[in-house]
C-alpha cells in the first residue's frame, strides 16, 4: 500500500517515486500488474493528481512503468533493470547508513566490522 | 486564467484590504491563508462575484458577457441555504439555477443524507458535504472553499476531500481553498497565497516554497503564522 509520510521534508513527489520503485524491486508490484488509477490513488492520498501523474510519467520515463491508451498504467521492466535498481538502491541504503554511523562518532573500521558482525549473526542471510 | 488587480474591498471607509494583485492559473489548486481579520473570506467573496470590490478588477478567463457566477462553485463558511426546504427540492433549483440535468449525488448515501430530509434536520457535516455534492455536480470551473473542514468530522472530512479531488482528476478545475489546517490539503495545493492585514505577505508556489526551505509546507506556513503572532505580542508588550 503507497502512503505519504505528511511529517517528511523529502517531497510527496520523491516519496511515491521511492516507494513504486522498491515496490517493483521487491516484487510487490509484479511484472504486468496494473497500478491504481491516478485519479484513485489521488483521492486515497489527498495529492494533487498533477504530481501522481508526474510520478507514474518519470517511472515511464525510467522504464519501470507503460502507459496503456486508455487503461492506465502497468509495471513493465527488464530483468537487467531489475538488478540495476536493486544495486542502487543497496546503494543508497549504505549511503543513509554510513552518513549515521558517521554522525555517531564510527570510523570506518568500527563501521566495517559492526556490519560484518550483524550480517553474521543475522538470520536474514539463511533465508537469501 | 483569473487576474486581481488592485483589488480593495470590504467596507466602503474601511477596507479590509487594499491594492491586492495577483493572479492565478487555469487549474491551479490555491491555498489562501493567514492570521484571523487579513480578510480571507472576504476576498473569497470577491472571487465569488459576490462581492464588488470598492475599487479595481477582477478578470476572468472565460466570455465576459456571462455571468461569472455560472461558472462558480461556492462554499461559503457559514451554510445559511433554505433550512426548510427537502433536500431533494433544493437540489432540484441548484439544479434549475445552473441550467444542468437532476443526477444522483453519490455523496449523500454516503453521508447518511435521506432525500426526504429537510436541511435544518441535517448536521452541520452534513450540510456541508450536501452543499459541496450540489456544488461538484454543477461541473464548475472554478471551486471556492472557505474553511470546509471547520466543524466537520474526520469520516466526511475524508469523503469530502476525496470528492474533490475526483473532480480535480476528471475536470481540471481551478480551485482556491481559505484553509487554517495545513497538513490536511498541503499535498493538494500547488500555490499559496498568505494574507495579513498588511496586504500579501506571499505569493509563490508550493514547490519553491519546500525546494527553498527543506521543510514540509505546513511548517513553513505555522512558521510565518507564528512570527506575526510573536511580532504582535512584542508590538502589544513595548
Amino acid at each position: 500500500m503507497l502512503s505519504i509520510n505528511s511529517g517528511s521534508a523529502v517531497p510527496v513527489y520523491e516519496q511515491l517515486k521511492r516507494q513504486i520503485r522498491l515496490g517493483i524491486v521487491s516484487g510487490r508490484y509484479r511484472q504486468g500488474c496494473r497500478m491504481p488509477s491516478i485519479r484513485d490513488l489521488a483521492a486515497k492520498l489527498k495529492v494533487n493528481p498533477n504530481t501522481i501523474a508526474k510520478v507514474y510519467r518519470q517511472l515511464e520515463v525510467d522504464e519501470f512503468l507503460v502507459s496503456k491508451a486508455g487503461s492506465g498504467f502497468f509495471v513493465e521492466h527488464s530483468p537487467e533493470k531489475l538488478e540495476q535498481t536493486r544495486g542502487e538502491l543497496l546503494c543508497d541504503l549504505a549511503e543513509e547508513f554510513i552518513t549515521s554511523a558517521v554522525e555517531l562518532g564510527a570510523s570506518p573500521e568500527v563501521i566495517k566490522n559492526t556490519v560484518q558482525k550483524r550480517l553474521e549473526e543475522s538470520t536474514y542471510h539463511d533465508k537469501a | 486564467m483569473i487576474k486581481l488587480d488592485n483589488v480593495t474591498c470590504g467596507y466602503v471607509k474601511k477596507p479590509v484590504q487594499q491594492g491586492i494583485t495577483f493572479e492565478i492559473e487555469e487549474g491551479d489548486v490555491l491555498m489562501i491563508t493567514g492570521p484571523n481579520g487579513a480578510g480571507k473570506s472576504t476576498l473569497l467573496k470577491v472571487l465569488a462575484s459576490i462581492l464588488n470590490p470598492t475599487a479595481g478588477t477582477v478578470v476572468y478567463g472565460w466570455p465576459s458577457a456571462e455571468d461569472p457566477r455560472k461558472f462558480i462553485g461556492y462554499l461559503p463558511d457559514s451554510l445559511s441555504i433554505y433550512r426548510s426546504m427537502k433536500v431533494k427540492d433544493l437540489s432540484e433549483l441548484h439544479w434549475n439555477a445552473f441550467g444542468v440535468k437532476p443526477q444522483p449525488l453519490p455523496l449523500l448515501a454516503e453521508a447518511s443524507i435521506e432525500k426526504e430530509s429537510r436541511v435544518s434536520e441535517l448536521s452541520l457535516g452534513q450540510r456541508v458535504i450536501f452543499h459541496l455534492s450540489l456544488i461538484l455536480s454543477t461541473h464548475p470551473r472554478l471551486i471556492l472553499i472557505d474553511e470546509i473542514l471547520h466543524s466537520v468530522d474526520v469520516h466526511l472530512r475524508n469523503l469530502a476531500l476525496e470528492a474533490l479531488v475526483r473532480t480535480m482528476a476528471d475536470e481540471n478545475p481551478t480551485v482556491v481553498m481559505v484553509n487554517l489546517n495545513y497538513t490536511e490539503i498541503e499535498h493538494l495545493v500547488n500555490r499559496v497565497v498568505f494574507l495579513t492585514r498588511e496586504g500579501i505577505l506571499l505569493n509563490e508556489t508550493a514547490e519553491n516554497l519546500t525546494n527553498s526551505r527543506n521543510m514540509t509546507l505546513s511548517d513553513i506556513l505555522a512558521e510565518n503564522m507564528n512570527s506575526i503572532y510573536s511580532k504582535k505580542r512584542q508590538e502589544v508588550s513595548e
